[in-house]
């Protein structure tokens, strides 16, 4: 190769760049760029339109024009992207396949280089065209809306200037390999039906793959589509995510294999010299080696201390955020939040397991960690509305966890509707496939900064999923038992290489009720008593070796005795006899905590007394209804199925209106505004209450959920603490037999 | 010596392994020549075209222009060159204006030259038309004119003239031979038609099967194509043909009362009458059979190795 001064190549490649601009005249080149980019944003307005309810859904704070962009790039970045750019590539490459053109460009003074790359880069401009006039029309399209649509309250309306750049410079960055795959396709192949084909062939695999979950990462023809999934980008603050980069190196070594094909007609000609193999070679060893560095899975290192910090963006300010343990719900941490943020070194070694952490008793969430792990909590509160990340050491973990979703299992359906349970070996294999796929898919989670979850946490969660195809096959072998009393029925070599995988002693996994079942049903197998379940496990359990495995086992048990338990005076009995069990004092102070509460709430038992306050603002209190039934119905203006349930109670209050009861609805709403907008509209049949201290009120009342439905009787004492949903039939029933009501018919 | 624009030294160039496409060729083009690069369809002529041009890569380093070898001036050299391979390279969809304007971006030429060059091959009223209106004689000047613009030492034509009506031939002719003598460029000219190149080239080479059979000036040429073959209409054509066979070349009997025979040249042909005569023949016609084009066909044909 000749050196020539590089202003030279710099001149030759503008000029050739401006020659090639001529050349486009007439075709509507960037015409086509544009059009493609403003039907995205188009779409999006009308659909925003069409679908607008009016209703204002509670939401966190949100940048009107930046959720714009990112609801419209989805089939930008999906479809009509990808889409112009195999078609404005096939175009301009075929101005000159037609006409001659390269063998006219090739016979004038100008690089191969200039030739080959000033195409590439009109290419890139109407790339940047399309871009360009997706996010404007989209901006535009935005601040349209905003004259046509309600806008929520907390909806901001500056434009995002850096947001806007960023996608932008992503959406540009992650276009770069399907366009040099095309453009070095295009330029070979004369027909221009080949680039096209294999353009859609692309594009429509990834939808044929996607669900098998086998498109790799790095596959052209997905690096695009990934925007619309993360328009956020990077976990970490990086500017562009590890696909973005992968899809830039990958480009630059086909563009070097591309040039130089074309430069040299043949591909044998490209690479018959050693100084052109080298040159190769070279490319390669930096290129395709950032590529394979930037493939390469990571995972965070250990911190040198056990640490939960965060911050919360919120207009409001907190107290104290908890840390409690999955199983017996002890606090491990309690932990003071100033100015929203907060910082906590544990002492003591943590276990490394599932928590569950708890923002002033109403927001909160699960997070994974343990010894050495160093958590960041990112939290956004407004109103009744929360959404927070984990990130830290356990980034990849706590995301895997987020968006986890229970495979369907096959089984599982067979099992519920009594299919094939005759035909054992239907049900063994595909038991094993769904087991093997669900262990597969279990490996595949990267966070898109390319950050996979630690070993133990993949371990871990690997024995819980095989936990519960193994506790599927228990029920199945249940059901078996029952069916077929004199079949044996065998799991043979698939389910004993399920069952290797799993331990009977793995303490980690008891603070998941799975396990917890799976190790009962493997205590109680044998049992052939004349008994129930319950009673066999603990029988078992009591025969266990002292320790925190028995100690956990015990609680998980007797926990869900006193739950079922008829009585009191069962649940007391029951209670008192094993208690002396556990070898932890914690655990006996934590059953009979259990035990109190439940007892407090049993029938009979006085109902706590609260303050509300009625809409017309005045004191009432659960002691002035005495001599009357109350039907409490717990609810609050944000929750949606407490809405679906209001109507049937109200149709209770109605019927119901000469009987010696009263319905009352009690909101547990922060915003007494917002509830007393809602409770005016309500019927007059029920009296509306506003609980003046709702976080007293959940906790003497334990509401884990609303909406609750609680009935007491005149002399102010529980007669059920949970009963169905009034949509449910039994509801009525319920009510009926305690007011000493007929049945009716 | 003289001073060469195109030089090739045994140029060869192979598809495969087993099959030569070129071999050997050695073409000498002098500065200021029409140069008229002959043969027959499939003789080679393109791929010579294509291997001046670089447009194929070149196995060797045997092509040299002027003076200095073609692979190292790539594609520099073409601000001196103005080529036509194959026929035309034009874009369709651009108007003929635009055509010459997107040459004249890549080459740093004044658009003003545009105008200019669309006069001399006359399509000054048609250059706003898009190109794909243009009739196949249209669009080779247009061609032309794109090759002319810069204003080359060089031209290197593949069949300028295909596809002209015998008006536009003449013109693209006399336009050539006008750039050649008041601008002196020199001018290589490939063409499978004898007539053509004998009109307006100087020097000329010709090729066939991969082999340059002829090179040489015109001069040179006829008098290479000197000998001269007469058809004689003779009785007793037979008796007369094996007289002749004893001092004469290539005696052939091609009907009853019909001989061709070669006498070395034209100013042969009345004393050979006159001997004839003087035997008692009764000849009836004599007629010269075309020298050059018989010529050309004969050292183009396959079993003419030797010749050279």
């Amino acid at each position: 190769m000749i050196i020539i001064p590089m202003k030279n190549n710099i001149v030759n490649f503008i000029t050739a760049l401006k020659a090639e601009n001529i050349k486009k005249r007439g075709t509507g080149f960037y015409w086509t760029s544009a059009i493609l980019g403003i039907i995205s944003p188009i779409l999006y307005f009308i659909v925003s339109i069409v679908i607008n309810t009016e209703e204002i859904k509670a939401t966190l704070p949100f940048n009107f024009y930046q959720k714009f962009i990112h609801e419209a790039v989805n089939p930008f970045a999906y479809f009509f992207f990808p889409l112009l750019i195999i078609i404005i590539v096939s175009r301009i490459t075929q101005l000159d396949h037609k006409n001659g053109g390269w063998q006219l460009m090739e016979t004038q003074p100008t690089f191969k280089f200039s030739i080959y790359f000033s195409k590439f880069g009109i290419i890139l401009i109407a790339n940047l065209i399309s871009i360009l006039s997706f996010v404007l029309v989209s901006l535009l399209c935005a601040w349209l809306l905003t004259f046509i649509l309600t806008i929520p309250k907390l909806a901001q309306m500056e434009i995002p200037f850096s947001g806007i750049f960023h996608i932008i410079s992503r959406l540009f960055v992650a276009s770069l390999l399907i366009t040099t795959i095309q453009f070095i396709i295009s330029v070979l192949i004369p027909s221009f039906i080949w680039s096209i084909i294999i353009g859609f062939f692309g594009l429509l695999l990834t939808v044929f793959l996607k669900p098998f979950d086998l498109v790799p990462v790095w596959y052209p023809y997905e690096i695009l589509s990934k925007i619309a999934v993360n328009p956020d980008g990077s976990d970490l603050g990086y500017w562009f995510t590890f696909t973005e980069y992968v899809g830039l190196t990958i480009s630059i070594v086909l563009l070097h294999i591309g040039f130089n094909w074309y430069r040299h007609k043949t591909l044998k000609l490209t690479f018959n010299k050693m100084s052109k193999i080298i040159s190769l070679a070279a490319v390669l060893l930096v290129f395709g080696g950032l590529t394979y560095w930037l493939l390469k899975p990571n995972q965070m290192p250990d911190y040198d201390k056990t640490v939960f910090s965060g911050s919360i963006d919120s207009k409001d300010q907190f107290q104290y955020v908890y840390v409690k343990d999955n199983t017996v719900q002890d606090t491990i941490a309690v932990i003071p939040i100033k100015n929203n943020t907060f910082h906590h070194i544990f002492a003591n070694e943590v276990i490394t397991d599932n928590y569950t952490y708890v923002i002033d008793g109403k927001y909160g969430g699960n997070v994974f960690f343990g010894q050495k792990d160093s958590i960041y909590l990112q939290g956004k509160i407004s109103g009744q509305v929360s959404e927070f990340k984990l990130k830290g050491t356990r980034l990849a973990e706590n995301q895997m966890a987020t968006n986890s979703v229970l495979d369907w299992s096959m089984v599982s359906y067979f099992l519920e509707e009594n299919i094939n349970l005759d035909k054992p070996n239907i049900i063994i294999e595909a038991l094993h496939d769904e087991w093997k796929e669900s262990m597969e898919t279990s490996n595949k989670f990267k966070t898109v900064d390319n950050y996979v979850p630690k070993n133990d946490y993949v371990e871990r969660n690997q024995k819980l999923i095989t936990t519960r195809y193994l506790n599927l096959w228990n029920d199945f072998l249940k059901k078996r038992a029952a069916l077929y009393p004199n079949e044996e029925t065998k799991g043979g070599k698939m389910i004993a290489e399920m069952q290797k995988n799993l331990s009977l002693t793995d303490e980690s996994l008891l603070s998941s009720p799975d396990y917890f079942d799976y190790i009962i049903s493997q205590l109680i197998a044998k049992n052939n008593q004349d008994i129930d379940d319950n009673t066999k496990s603990i029988l078992a359990i009591t025969k266990m070796k002292t320790g925190s495995f028995k100690d956990k086992m015990l609680f998980w048990q007797m926990n869900k005795t006193i739950e079922e338990a008829s009585t009191s005076k069962e649940r007391n009995e029951f209670v008192s006899r094993y208690i002396t069990q556990f070898s932890n004092k914690r655990y006996q102070q934590k059953i009979n905590q259990i035990n109190n509460i439940v007892e407090s709430m049993g029938k009979g038992k006085p109902a706590p007394l609260f303050e509300a306050t009625t809409i017309d603002g005045k004191k009432g209190s659960l002691a002035d209804l005495k001599g009357k039934y109350v039907l409490l119905d717990v609810w609050a203006t944000w929750c949606g199925p407490c809405k679906q349930q209001s109507p049937f109670f109200e149709k209770f209050a109605l019927k119901y209106k000469k009987e010696n009861i009263q319905f009352v609805a009690l909101s547990t709403d922060e915003n007494i505004q917002k509830w007393y907008i809602a409770a005016k509209s309500k019927s007059k049949s029920v009296l509306q209450l506003h609980a003046d201290n709702p976080n007293s009120f959940g906790k003497d009342y334990a509401v884990v959920s609303i909406p609750r439905f609680i009935l007491i009787d005149p002399n102010g004492n529980f007669v059920n603490a949970e009963l169905p949903f009034p949509s449910d039939a039994s509801f009525e029933i319920l009510l009926r037999k305690a007011m000493n009501l007929p049945e009716e018919e | 010596m003289a001073d060469y624009i195109i030089q090739t030294e045994s140029l060869n160039f192979q598809y495969s392994k087993d099959k030569k496409v070129l071999e050997d060729i050695s073409i000498n083009v002098p500065k200021g020549a029409i140069y008229g690069f002959l043969g027959p369809n499939g003789a080679g002529k393109s791929t010579t075209m294509r291997l001046l041009t670089g447009i194929i890569p070149e196995q060797g380093n045997a092509i040299k222009l002027f003076n200095q070898p073609l692979q190292e001036q790539l594609p520099k050299v073409f601000a001196k060159i103005g080529s036509l391979v194959e026929s035309p390279a034009l874009y369709l969809h651009l108007s003929g204006i635009d055509n010459l304007k997107y040459i004249a971006k890549l080459r740093n030429i004044p658009e003003e030259k545009i105008h200019e060059t669309l006069k001399l091959v006359d399509l000054s009223r048609d250059g706003k038309r898009k190109a794909k209106q243009y009739s196949l004689g249209m669009k080779q000047r247009l061609a032309i004119a794109m090759a002319l613009l810069n204003e080359p030492e060089l031209l290197l034509l593949d069949e300028p003239v295909n596809g002209l009506d015998p008006n536009g031939i003449i013109d693209i002719r006399k336009l050539l031979i006008k750039l050649n003598k008041e601008n002196g460029v020199t001018i290589f000219v490939s063409s499978h038609l004898l007539s053509e190149i004998e009109k307006m080239c100087t020097h000329v080479g010709i090729i066939s099967k991969g082999k340059l059979r002829f090179e040489g000036t015109m001069q040179e040429l006829s008098k290479a194509a000197g000998l001269c073959k007469i058809q004689l209409t003779i009785d007793e054509a037979q008796k007369w043909q094996t007289e002749l066979e004893a001092n004469y070349q290539n005696v052939n009997l091609v009907a009853q009362n019909q001989l061709t025979v070669d006498i070395g040249n034209k100013e042969l042909i009345p004393d050979f009458i006159k001997t004839l005569i003087s035997k008692n023949a009764s000849i009836y016609e004599v007629k010269i059979l075309d020298g050059l084009e018989e010529w050309f066909m004969t050292i183009t044909n396959d079993n003419h190795t030797d010749e050279k």
